[in-house]
């Protein structure tokens, strides 16, 4: 299907064409092999066992995506009834032609619409079967981790290196581990133990946030997967503690919910959260932390030394705000007032937003009757 | 027809996780349903106490998972109930020692048996909680409104949504309304605005709750006891009805009464 080149040499290189028992053995090492199909004919005297669990799923990807450009089309027909007076309601296909962007299907929609048939739903992974997959891709080789104990998967893992390490010798893979939430410790166990077998973790594939955080936090290079196989978020920059020029030409990352206590957020990008901070959770950013919503924990705006960062919120009562060297505390409980984290919903209260300014951080409030509402940020735009 | 079961966990120790899960199970078993409460605190095991059913204990959950007895062998009955059963923790024994998959598999057994299984998860969030909380269809969430006490629930709701992909209900305990109504303390909006999950219900504060955990009686077993109308609240929203909250910032009756004579 879609793989019909395959762009690493390593695999193919060990297996040329003429050698089929060569193939055979590198069919017994990894459990999934998505072979081009020139190749897997020539290797039908010595069959590829788990080839078969590749063509159903290609078969339904295809089915799958005929059906949809049957839907789409058939709200085309030209005998479609209109809506009112020559206004109708438009058709999926009439959207997607002038969206600027590929629409993104909500998670619930099937599977078929996909074009990866050979990547596995995130949610569904291997949980019962095996420890660990190997499986072979297009972009080489990907190892999959099951939901066993952690122990069991790193035990795992070495044994079927063991058997298996003089192929992947000097390679880099990739670790695929689905919604498993992964800590940085373990994901350091993982690429000690393929460092033992001189090989290199080239890349964490996920599809939970907090595994992607703890892959940055270690600096490897990771992607964040939806739940439909299209890519979040990627941290290709191996180190995210050397942002060449911090926070200015970020994107945004968008967090929609409550960021609870123990949750830690750190981004190069500038964070934009949908939701509450509750005090306990951190957020770390190395451009600017906007908060629609109430922002009780403990802020960290230009991280890597950006003063330029701020911190906006609907309701900004940090534990603590730092932006860039400078830090300031939440305010203390005064004598007979009820003590701190005692949060009354107070009703007349205006978004505010902390900026760095001569050595300071200022605190001030959107004000409706200021010109732009705020008059430092005009003054510091000026001064720039 | 299997039965649901339900986890009752905190984070925080001491916050009524052990009573409120008692009284929860005596509540339902009251209202006509099959209940079967486990006790998944290995080593600290409470239980039986505040059920009143520790002499009647012969094995324990680590004897079912082992092998040494069956499942019904390990079952305690309460006299008290219609269909009341204890599954009891060792008392000899450590945390690690249950795993994980034990549990899920004992559940399995109790669902077939129970319309309602009840975990009494240990405190912290280690190995212990994480046992509690595999087996489980649905988790509530115990807290005082103390700072400490939401602060770890906040964290437990944060791993629970994390690691488990469950949504929790919340049940208040020891609620003050006193000291709510005086200012000095943090209300039911209050704390459901940094918790922000789905309420279950308010357990209001009564020196006598200790008296009967202490005695072996759960108050759902006692007349006398008016905190019962709460856990009767809880157990009915549990079941999927829909009971209006208890509005405990009025004075009540006798407070009206007596601001009326007090003028």
């Amino acid at each position: 299907m879609s793989e019909t080149a395959r762009s690493d040499p390593r695999i193919h290189s060990v297996a040329p064409a003429g050698e089929p028992a060569f193939q055979s053995r590198i069919a017994d090492l990894l459990d999934d092999v998505t072979v081009p199909a020139a190749s897997s004919a020539e290797g039908a005297a010595a069959p590829l066992p788990p080839a078969g669990e590749e063509t159903p799923l290609a078969m339904n990807g295809a089915a799958g995506r005929g059906a949809v450009q049957e839907t789409a089309e058939g709200g085309m027909l030209p005998g479609e009834p209109l809506m009112g007076a020559g206004r109708r309601l438009l058709t999926a296909a009439e959207m997607t032609s002038f969206l600027p962007y590929k629409p993104v299907d909500p998670p619930s929609e099937p599977e078929a619409e996909t074009p990866k048939a050979s990547l596995p739903p995130a949610g569904k992974l291997p949980g019962t079967e095996q420890v660990i997959n190997l499986r072979g891709r297009s972009d080489g080789v990907v190892i999959e981790v099951g939901r066993q104990p952690w122990p069991e998967i790193l035990s795992g893992l070495t044994e079927r290196l063991n058997q298996s390490a003089s192929f992947f010798y000097h390679s880099s893979v990739a670790l695929d581990t689905g919604t498993r939430p992964i800590t940085e410790g373990e994901l350091s166990q993982v690429a000690r133990v393929l460092s033992e077998h001189a090989m290199t973790l080239g890349l964490v594939r996920t599809a939970s946030e907090r595994t992607f955080q703890a892959a940055l936090a270690i600096g490897m290079a990771a992607t964040l997967e939806a739940p439909d196989g299209s890519t979040m978020a990627e941290a290709s920059r191996a180190g995210s503690n050397l942002a060449p020029k911090p926070g200015e030409e970020a994107g945004y990352f968008v967090f929609r919910g409550y960021l609870r206590s123990g949750h830690r957020l750190q981004r190069t990008e500038h964070i934009l959260v949908l939701g509450d901070i509750n005090p306990g959770a951190e957020v770390i950013s190395d451009g600017d932390v906007m908060v629609w919503g109430r922002l009780r924990g403990v802020v960290h705006a230009g991280a890597q030394g950006n003063r330029r960062a701020l911190v906006a919120a609907l309701d900004l009562e940090p534990t603590q705000l730092r932006i860039a060297d400078l830090f300031v505390q939440g305010a203390d409980p005064k004598p007979g007032q009820p003590g701190r984290f005692f949060w009354r919903r107070s009703q007349h209260k205006r978004p505010e937003i902390a900026r760095w300014i001569q050595g300071q951080i200022v605190v001030e409030e959107w004000d409706v009757s200021r010109p732009g509402g705020l008059t430092s940020l005009h003054r510091q735009a000026g001064r720039s | 027809m299997t039965g649901t079961v339900i986890t009752v966990t905190s984070g925080k120790g001491g916050v009524g996780k052990t009573t409120t899960t008692a009284n929860l199970c005596a509540t339902l078993t009251r209202l006509g349903q099959r209940v079967i409460a486990v006790d998944a605190d290995i080593g600290l095991r409470n239980l039986d106490l505040v059920m009143g059913l520790e002499n009647r204990i012969l094995y324990d959950s680590i004897d079912v998972a082992e092998g040494r007895c069956t499942l019904q062998q390990a079952l305690v009955r309460d006299p008290r109930a219609e269909f009341l059963y204890l599954l009891p923790a060792a008392q000899t024994r450590d945390k690690h020692e249950i795993s994980a998959d034990q549990l899920c598999t004992i559940c399995k057994q109790l669902v077939n048996l129970a319309d309602y299984v009840l975990i009494d998860s240990p405190a912290g969030i280690e190995h212990g909680f994480a046992a509690a909380i595999a087996p489980s269809d649905r988790v509530l969430i115990v807290t005082t409104s103390d700072v400490s006490a939401l602060r770890d629930a906040d964290k437990v709701i944060y791993l629970l949504e994390r690691d488990w992909q469950r949504q929790p209900g919340l049940v208040i305990n020891r609620f003050n309304p006193r000291l709510v109504n005086s200012g000095e303390m943090r209300g039911i909006d209050d704390v459901l605005d940094i918790l922000a999950i789905d309420l279950m219900g308010v357990v209001p504060e009564d020196e006598r709750l200790m008296l009967s955990t202490d005695r072996g009686t759960p108050a759902a077993f006692d007349q006398r006891m008016h905190v019962r109308r709460a856990y009767e609240n809880i157990a009915l929203r549990v079941m999927g009805h829909n009971v209006p909250l208890t509005d405990y910032h009025r004075p009540g009756l006798w407070g009206w009464l007596a601001r009326w004579f007090g003028k």
